[in-house]
């Protein structure tokens, strides 16, 4: 049966008709799957005569077809038939007439077919479709322009399938890329002077291609110096290429859309991505640095002289992003040596009149600030800004050369302080001037020259503008103190003054740019982590600080700002104890903006609002999470809070928001940290439907809580057993999952050690189950040692706290095996004796190896097998234990200093540059040799990072327990063992090494040694050693007679 | 003469009769000692004889063999094995038979046993001494002079030989005190001799303290001794206990609850000084110890250790009982109090401290309520008993807990500043001067300054002692203020200003002031002004240099002045006043240099060089040799501040320190000048060259001379490389000499165990890094060609160097400031000898240096090591 091509043009148009459509395609379901169906489909679409809307419909429907049934899949089960696919036959039939297709039709069809381009490729490039590449290549090599472009724009797509890839996925790219380039080169130069639209967009389609191809690896096998020489050239030519005049009559904020500007865009990205990547010798890998100094000597001065052309177009239009990559090409060109000669006499002129200019606030500013405060602000805080700005890459510029050129920060700053001292000075110029200032404050604060004149620059130019009348300056006036907040004021009376400037302005300025600005700026007025914030700073905020933060939390609401987020949460910190008076009402607010933000965000359909939602949704949480934390010991409030986070709780959950999930988590970790209310723990119900619904990834993530659930109050924990059951469920799930996540399986093997050890002899009845799921996920392959150590020692736990259950339960395991599975389990552990790292573990292993040793007593024909390797495996772990204790105190006492000897990478002074340029020569060729030799160096260090493991930040009721002492209980062990079974005791002891002898005898002094202790310590928490006897006695008897014989 | 009147006249004759007796036991005993030593001893051990005669003989036997000079003793002790062994057998026969014959006490015949065996035991020679001493003691009809003096003997002999060589005998000598010391013995005297003789034989009874059944009964035995009725007795008793505490706390808890605590805590309220001090004493030593476990246990923790051995916290468990009396005793203090007495009051005084360090916190809830109850009471006793606790718990307790307390309390001290009492004035400027020192960031705000340094300025009127309170409070002041205004805790940094500024220059003038007191020589006023006066110009920010200028000029004035003086000094008493003068004066004027700018220092170095030369000169033969010392440490600083332009004075100033480069015999006068030679190679470089022959003749004549004190040494050897890194390749013509010299100062190895040899030893070695380096750098020259030559003079010796750095590797004792030079010199090797070094550079030694550098907690060592690192990387890879 087949269709005529009328019937599918009939279908095809009903489905455009809403009364028909559902009609049409139920009729369309029932054919798709004929053989020659899509191919006909394709026909249609190329068909002229066929309407345009018919073939654009026909066009979805094929793109729709092929995405979903070109894949060849496999049934879920085997008994199932296989689900359809196109057929070979149709398959080739559609590849072979693709790019015709391409090629021949007008756009909008076009834009569909590209796609189908994309997932064929995908699937069938090299093997099934080889042909593509000889495909392109025809076209390219006819004379005409439309097959070119229509060509480019196919080949562009298996372009973008391999942007990513590494070289050595590469190859059958590289080899179409042989053939490829020098073609597409022709065309490019062919067209250099055509600026008719198909010819624009032909190069603009060669460009993008040849970025793409570029833009992560360089092969040089592919391109050589030749012919790299050429696109380069190219590039520069288009770039300075004048734009027709009919562009240049076209409103602004179209024009920078347009091919003519976008081919530059793209010529000059290629050029600035060679330079970054794999012109610059000193910082290129090594495979470029050939080509690199070839480039810096040959090339990078003659782009440079095109970017500054680019840049003094003297009132000439320029679009913003090739403004923005010209700067930053002169940022690049700011570190070799080469190009800094170059670019240094005319640096002070580009600040000046380029950079300068940019950095004023402008009418488009002024527009938005007035008129559209919030959009003001989040293009100000945008990040993605950063990639697209020219504003940015200025004030980068500016940096860069003030900090890796000495003479020309003392140039930018002479300029800034004479036009500052300029009383005629426009206010947007003194706020670009500030700009500059703020923008090299980080160079300014490490040099003692500057550093002692911020504090008067500050004074005389920034502080007055606080009161400026013009809301942009008083912005500029709070970033400017933000920039140089790390100063340290002299005068007290001064820094006062700032942090009083910045609270005005948060608290009374009407705009809120400036209320913004004057957040960030407090931000990094209270920020002083190394010192202790300055009393008097502290005590100035701190009077308002209720207002304060109620007036950031409706900025929060209002602007959605994530950085006020930030602030919020430091001075949370900062003011604590003042905090815990209005922590609900903070709260309160939080909860009602989240609430808002997330209704809000489930409105919107354009997926960029929603992530910007979604951010400052995240930064609420956090927020919430910073009060929640501060306020952990106060249980009173924390109940009170808790009643407010619920419904902000529930709202993630029920409307299941997983881009929250992790700050849920952490939420709830927090809310139970300290204390598990009921409306808590019936939470533990709800993550398990959750963890069953679609957080079964999250395990690691949720470990924290779960650890509460079972830790902080065990008692409540075991008064419901579905509370354990629950979360026995969900370990079960993981670990029998079969899955490859050895992260979750041994998080959730450590939360079954923990639940053993947390309840100690509570849980006979369940236990013979968890060994049992412990036991089953042994048997089958384990490829970590952190699992496999993990999983025994959820036994040797067990071990230790329910002997007798143990026993029994491996000895039921035994009979229905016919061997002895307590002998294997030995085994196992043994063989792994030293692969536990970390105290915890290792403390486990030595309280499960004095319970084998009390077991052995009993001479179980099983355990006398291996009772010659008790003491031995004590020795070992004990041994180490002793130094995982060494490290660990090590290590916390490392922390307390670190290197200071970060400074500015500033590049060398002239006099230098010359025999740097001498020097670097020897360098590369020594690089090599000297990564080598920095590893060797190494090797020697980093042998005490085995003390420690992740896991074991997951606290159990025998860590840092004191009554619980492995090397006292192993003392009482080996002595109770001496007097009761002297026979046993010299079986297990003969056979020791004269050095395992001397261990033991260490051990035991370290025995009393810790007792000793203990006792000393309580007595110090007692207040001292309790005196009771207070008269002088009569008489003295210590119960000794006299042993010194008198006669 | 017979011998036996001879005795007669030392005892009784007149000046002559003593004087011709004297000379005739000279002569004997160099005549004839053996048989001199004999004869005394027969008169000794003849009862017939007079008692005072006896006693006579028995003291110049023991003069013959006991010296309280340790290298007379020694040399005596020689003499005295040198005697025929059966002459030594019959004097020794003679004194232990005479003991138990005489009356007088204490027995003489005892200190002849005692300083014998000390001679003897040592070299095992009279075995059956220490048995017979005890049966002496032990046996049933033993007179009680027999058993004391016995007893004596073993005290000396236990007081005065290492207790090593007595260890094996510690059971015999137990059993003798231990019977002599028993309640059922009758004589308090022999009580009395056992318990002192104990008290000795503490140090080598280890291994019986650590036997319970030993122990206790020795314990027992104290015990009851404290409560003897003989208040002799009783202070012997407790001493020992101090002791035992000191030495075995970790074995006193069984005692401590049943007995301790009781007996010491009424003794401490004894109307007995003695027994009182004793008591006060005891809990002393137990804070001591105490505070040290608490030390122990820190570090233990810290290095992830358990303490070996640990505090049962006595102190912190008795504070709520010791505290009282402790209060009650401060309050005891008399009108007309010796400084210097010891007393239970001062001693309580020493206690409380000693249990704020202790208890730390803990103090304050037990003294807090008696200060406040106290502070205003009428009777001034009480006032200054309140004023002094503060002033002694103020070390101990955190600053978070101190200083609200200290803001709360301070208006009241300094109202004490103006107390009727002397006395209350004085502990109250003490007060707070500890505060000023203790709690600096207490006091150093607007409120509380102000009426403070007013309060001690005034004070600076007030008594001696309580004006040299007041200066001391004043550099702890100056210190602390200059350190919270030092921008970014950079310890070189001067700051602009600080909050002494508006203050500074009336106190300066005060301080001044004071030093001219006519009462300044008592409690130590004027060098206690001085010294405040320099504390505030080196602890001086920018805007008070105006009163630095002035100061300066005041001080060269002085300087002058009392050159003049010298030629009007009369006796004795009025030189030694213008040596230490002067001697102040140098000192204030470094401080003063150090902070003169380098535009003003030409202006008065004439002035400076001309006093400084003049008291040099004037002195350089006389024994003022701390004049001497610090005018030399003047010239270094004037050398440091002027630099080059110090030249035109090396003529003058070469002969005084030619004389002073060879005072051997004052080592401190030596290595002053040491130090102005190492301060010229730094500041006028190659311009040293002409002096250097006379200057490295000296040095090095030091440098070997066996009466130079050894800690001049280190610094010579420094010294060397300041001269090679100032003159160059100028220095190869003393380079094998010095290079053969540092190899010989670089094998000399230390004992381990010897703790007070290992500064000494790290000392040394830098002095040889530090001579080393600038050798090399010296003979590299500025520009590299000419270098390369006069570097293979030290080519022969890098093996040499080689094995000192593996010496070094190897030793852990040494010190941040070794390693970081090592690290230096390393690196300098492998700049200098480049690529003949390379086989060395995978050297174990240069391996493990380098990353103890790396590891240092030292940033100089760091960056050295570093730097090392990358010359060696540097040299491999070209």
């Amino acid at each position: 049966m087949s269709y005529s091509s009328e019937k599918l043009v009939h279908l095809l148009e009903s489905t455009l008709n809403p009364q028909l459509r559902k009609q049409a395609e139920d009729e369309l379901g029932l054919i798709y799957n004929v053989q020659g169906f899509s191919t006909n489909i394709l026909q249609l679409i190329m068909t002229e005569q066929v309407s345009m809307p018919i073939r654009q419909a026909g066009a979805i429907y094929l793109k729709n077809m092929i995405n979903q049934y070109w894949y060849e899949k496999k049934p879920e089960k085997p008994d199932e038939i296989v689900p359809f696919t196109i057929s070979e036959a149709d398959k080739q039939t559609i590849r072979n007439n693709l790019i015709e297709a391409v090629i021949h039709s007008p756009d909008p069809i076009r834009a569909q077919l590209i796609v189908c381009v994309r997932t064929i490729t995908t699937q069938d490039f090299p093997e099934k479709w080889p042909a593509i590449v000889d495909k392109v290549h025809h076209f390219i090599q006819t004379s005409d322009i439309n097959s070119w472009n229509g060509a480019l724009q196919a080949f562009y797509q298996l372009c973008k399938l391999f942007e990513y890839k590494t070289s050595k996925d590469r190859e059958p790219y590289h080899n179409a890329m042989r053939v490829l380039l020098p073609m597409f080169l022709e065309r490019l130069c062919q067209l250099t002077d055509d600026q008719s639209d198909l010819a624009v967009l032909t190069k603009k389609q060669i460009l993008k291609i040849f970025f793409t191809f570029i833009q992560f690896i360089l092969p040089l096998d592919v391109l050589d110096k030749n012919s790299l020489s050429n696109w380069i050239e190219i590039s520069n030519v288009i770039l300075v290429q004048p734009v027709p005049d009919h562009v240049e009559q076209i409103d602004k904020d179209e024009r920078s859309e347009l091919s003519w500007w976008k081919i530059k865009k793209w010529s000059i990205r290629i050029l600035n991505r060679i330079f970054d990547r794999y012109g610059t010798p000193a910082t290129c890998s090594k495979e470029y640095t050939e080509f690199a100094n070839f480039f810096l000597k040959g090339y990078s001065r003659i782009s440079l002289v095109r970017m500054k052309y680019s840049l003094y177009r003297n009132g000439v239009y320029v679009s913003p992003r090739v403004l923005q990559q010209a700067i930053i090409y002169l940022e690049y060109a700011v570190v070799p040596a080469f190009t800094w000669k170059f670019m240094k006499p005319h640096m002070l002129v580009i600040i000046q009149q380029i950079l300068y200019p940019l950095m004023c606030h402008t009418d488009e500013d002024q527009d938005l600030f007035e008129n559209d405060p919030v959009e003001y602000i989040k293009i100000k805080y945008d990040v993605f800004e950063d990639f697209v700005s020219p504003v940015n890459a200025a004030r980068q510029l500016v940096y860069q050369v003030a900090s890796k050129r000495k003479q020309m920060l003392e140039q930018a700053m002479l300029f800034c302080m004479s036009e500052l001292q300029n009383g005629q000075l426009a206010a947007r110029n003194k706020d670009g001037i500030l700009h500059i200032i703020g923008a090299v404050a980080p160079v300014l604060l490490k040099k003692n020259v500057y550093k002692d004149q911020v504090e008067m620059m500050l004074v005389s130019y920034v502080f007055p503008e606080f009161m400026s009348q013009h809301g942009f300056l008083r912005a500029r006036a709070c970033w400017v103190l933000k920039q140089f907040a790390r100063v340290e004021f002299k005068s007290q009376e001064n820094l006062l003054n700032a942090c009083n400037c910045v609270k005005q302005r948060i608290l009374n300025d009407s705009c809120l740019p400036v209320n913004v600005e004057a957040c960030c700026a407090l931000n990094e007025l209270i920020n002083d982590e190394e010192n202790e914030l300055n009393p008097a700073v502290k005590e100035l905020v701190g009077q308002n600080i209720q207002q304060i933060i109620l007036k950031m939390l409706n900025l929060i609401r209002d602007t959605e700002n994530d950085d006020v987020s930030g602030v919020i949460q430091r001075l949370i910190y900062v003011y604590e104890d003042q905090i815990s008076a209005f922590a609900v009402d903070i709260m309160k607010h939080l909860a009602e903006t989240f609430l808002s933000i997330v209704k809000c965000a489930e409105e919107q359909e354009d997926a960029d609002v929603k992530d910007d939602k979604t951010i400052t949704a995240v930064g609420i949480l956090s927020t919430v999470e910073s009060i929640l934390s501060v306020m952990e010991g106060k249980l009173e409030i924390m109940h009170e809070l808790e009643k407010i986070v619920m419904p902000v709780i529930n709202a993630i959950i029920q409307n299941g928001m997983l881009d929250f999930y992790e700050e849920l988590f952490t939420l709830i970790c927090t809310l139970t940290s300290k204390q598990i209310s009921e409306p808590m723990w019936n939470l533990l119900y709800v993550i398990y439907d959750i963890f069953q619904n679609d957080a079964a990834d999250y395990f690691a993530e949720l470990m924290p809580v779960l650890h509460n659930y079972v830790q902080v109050d065990t008692k409540s924990f075991l008064a419901d057993p579905k509370r354990l059951e629950c979360i026995l469920k969900m370990i079960k799930q993981v670990l029998d999952a079969q899955i490859d996540d050895d992260e979750s399986e041994s998080h959730a093997a450590k939360l079954l050690e923990i639940i053993v050890l947390q309840c100690h002899g509570q849980i006979d009845s369940v236990l013979p189950s968890i060994v049992q799921l412990v036991f089953e996920r042994l048997s089958k392959e384990v490829e970590s040692t952190e699992l496999r150590t993990m999983l025994l020692q959820v036994v040797i736990a067990a071990l230790w706290c329910n002997t007798d259950v143990l026993v029994q339960t491996l000895d039921n395991f035994s009979m229905s095996h016919g061997r002895s599975i307590m002998l294997d389990f030995i085994n196992k552990w043994f063989g792994d004796i030293d692969c536990f790292f970390g105290i915890h573990d290792r403390k486990v292993c030595a309280l499960g190896l004095n319970t084998l040793l009390h077991l052995t007593v009993k001479r179980r024909a099983d355990l006398d097998q291996v009772s010659g390797k008790l003491l031995p495996s004590m020795c070992t772990v004990l041994d180490d234990l002793s130094k995982a204790y060494e490290n660990k105190a090590r290590e916390d006492s490392d922390d307390e200093y670190e290197e200071t000897d970060a400074d500015l990478d500033e590049v060398y002074s002239d006099e230098e540059e010359e025999n740097e340029k001498k020097n670097r020569a020897t360098q590369s060729n020594a690089k090599e040799g000297e990564e080598d030799d920095e590893s060797d160096l190494d090797d020697f260090d980093d042998d005490d990072e085995y003390d420690r493991t992740l896991l074991e930040n997951y606290s159990t009721c025998i860590d840092n327990n004191d009554e619980i002492d492995e090397f006292v209980i192993f003392k009482e062990t080996l002595q109770a063992l001496q007097t009761t079974q002297p026979q046993f005791y010299e079986q297990i002891t003969g056979s020791l090494t004269p050095e395992q002898c001397k261990q033991i005898q260490e051990f035991i002094t370290t025995a009393n040694k810790r007792q000793a202790d203990k006792e000393s310590r309580k007595l110090l928490a007692a207040g001292g050693y309790s005196f009771t006897n207070i008269q002088v006695p009569n008489q003295f008897n210590f119960g000794a007679q006299n042993v010194f014989g008198h006669q | 003469m017979e011998l036996i009147t001879v005795l007669e006249k030392t005892a009784f004759g007149n000046q002559a009769e003593l004087e011709a007796a004297r000379n005739f036991l000279e002569q004997a005993a160099l005549h004839d000692l053996p048989n001199l030593l004999r004869q005394l001893s027969d008169i000794l051990r003849n009862t017939a004889h007079n008692e005072v005669t006896r006693a006579q003989a028995a003291i110049q036997l023991k003069n013959a063999i006991y010296s309280k000079d340790e290298s007379v003793k020694q040399q005596y002790q020689d003499r005295w094995l040198q005697i025929p062994e059966e002459i030594r057998l019959y004097i020794k026969n003679n004194c232990i038979e005479s003991l138990g014959t005489e009356t007088k006490r204490p027995s003489q015949a005892a200190q002849c046993v005692g300083y014998i065996a000390c001679a003897e035991l040592p070299r095992e020679l009279w075995p059956d001494c220490i048995n017979r001493l005890m049966v002496n003691v032990t046996s049933q009809n033993a007179s009680e002079m027999l058993k004391e003096s016995s007893l004596e003997a073993i005290g000396y002999i236990c007081q005065d030989i290492n207790p090593d060589i007595l260890e094996t005998q510690s059971n015999q000598i137990l059993t003798a005190i231990v019977n002599g010391m028993r309640k059922e013995e009758g004589s308090d005297h022999v009580r009395l001799a056992a318990s002192r003789a104990l008290y000795n034989s503490l140090e080598f009874t280890r291994n019986n303290f650590s036997k319970d059944s030993e122990r206790n009964y020795i314990m027992q035995i104290i015990c009851e001794a404290t409560q003897s009725d003989n208040d002799q007795i009783k202070v012997s008793a407790l001493q020992n206990l101090v002791r035992i505490m000191n030495l075995y706390y970790e074995y006193m808890e069984n005692y401590m609850g049943q007995a301790l605590f009781a007996i010491t805590v009424s003794a401490m309220k004894s109307t007995n000084d003695e027994v009182a001090l004793q008591g006060v004493e005891f809990w002393s030593s137990i804070c001591e110890e105490e505070s040290e476990l608490a030390a122990e246990y820190q570090d233990a923790v810290d290095e992830g250790r358990t303490p070996t051995s640990v505090s049962r916290h006595y102190a912190r468990g008795a504070l709520q009982y010791l505290v009282p009396i402790i209060l009650q005793r401060l309050c005891e203090q008399k009108d007309t109090e010796d400084e210097d007495e010891w007393n239970p009051c001062k001693a309580a005084g020493v206690c409380l401290m000693l249990l704020a360090s202790c208890v730390e916190d803990d103090i304050l809830g037990h003294v807090m309520p008696f200060i406040n109850d106290n502070i205003k009471n009428s009777n001034w006793q009480y006032r200054e008993a309140a004023v002094m606790a503060f002033g002694s718990i103020i070390e101990g307790p955190s600053a978070d807990k101190l200083k609200p307390i200290v803001a709360q309390a301070i208006a009241m001290f300094i109202e004490l500043l103006k107390d009727p009492s002397v006395i209350v004035r004085d502990t109250a400027a003490w007060t707070i001067g500890r505060i000023c020192e203790a709690v600096p960031e207490a006091i150093i705000n607007e409120s509380i300054l102000q009426p403070l340094l007013e309060g001690l300025v005034m004070g600076l009127n007030a008594e001696p002692r309580v004006a040299t309170n007041a200066c001391w409070a004043l550099s702890s002041i100056a210190v602390s203020a200059m350190e919270m205004a030092r921008p970014n805790d950079d310890e070189d940094a001067t700051a602009e200003t600080y909050c002494l500024s508006k203050y500074f220059e009336p106190i300066v003038e005060k301080l001044l002031a004071t030093t001219e007191r006519h009462d300044g020589s008592q409690s130590n006023l004027r060098s206690s002004a001085y010294e405040a006066l320099m504390e505030m110009i080196k602890n001086s920010p920018r805007d008070c240099y105006t009163t630095v200028q002035k100061t300066t000029i005041v001080i060269l004035g002085r300087l002058e002045n009392v050159i003049q003086l010298e030629s009007s000094i009369q006796n004795s008493s009025d030189r030694r006043q213008v040596f230490d003068l002067q001697s102040l004066l140098c000192a204030t004027l470094q401080s003063v240099l150090r902070k003169v700018t380098p535009e003003d220092a030409p202006q008065i170095s004439d002035h400076i060089m001309t006093a400084l030369l003049h008291m040099l000169t004037q002195t350089a033969n006389s024994k003022a040799s701390s004049v001497q010392e610090d005018a030399f440490l003047a010239v270094s600083t004037l050398i440091d501040v002027l630099g080059e332009k110090f030249l035109k004075y090396m003529d003058s100033l070469k002969p005084i320190l030619y004389v002073g480069l060879k005072n051997f015999d004052e080592y401190q006068v030596c290595q002053a000048a040491v130090g102005v030679v190492g301060d010229l190679g730094r500041n006028i470089g190659s311009k040293i060259l002409p002096y250097c022959d006379d200057i490295m003749t000296i040095l090095l004549e030091g440098l070997i001379s066996p009466k130079l004190n050894k800690t001049v040494k280190p610094l010579i050897l420094s010294t060397f490389g300041d001269i090679a890194l100032a003159i160059g390749t100028d220095f190869k013509k003393y380079a094998e000499v010095v290079l053969n010299a540092l190899h010989q100062a670089s094998l000399i190895h230390t004992d381990p165990n010897d703790f007070d040899l290992i500064d000494y030893f790290n000392e040394l070695r830098e002095g040889c890094l530090d001579a080393y380096t600038g050798i090399l750098q010296g003979l590299k020259g500025n520009n590299n060609t000419p270098g390369i030559v006069d570097l293979t003079i030290v080519h022969p010796h890098i093996n040499n160097i080689l094995s000192f750095l593996d010496i070094l590797s190897k030793d852990q004792n040494i010190n941040e400031a070794v390693v970081s030079a090592a690290c230096g010199l390393i690196g300098d090797l492998v700049s200098c000898f480049g690529q003949q070094l390379i086989p060395f550079t995978e050297n174990m030694a240069i391996f493990n240096l380098l990353e103890r550098g790396k590891k240092s907690k030292n940033s100089r060592a760091r960056t050295l090591s570093t730097w090392a690192t990358k010359e060696i990387r540097k040299l491999k890879n070209a």
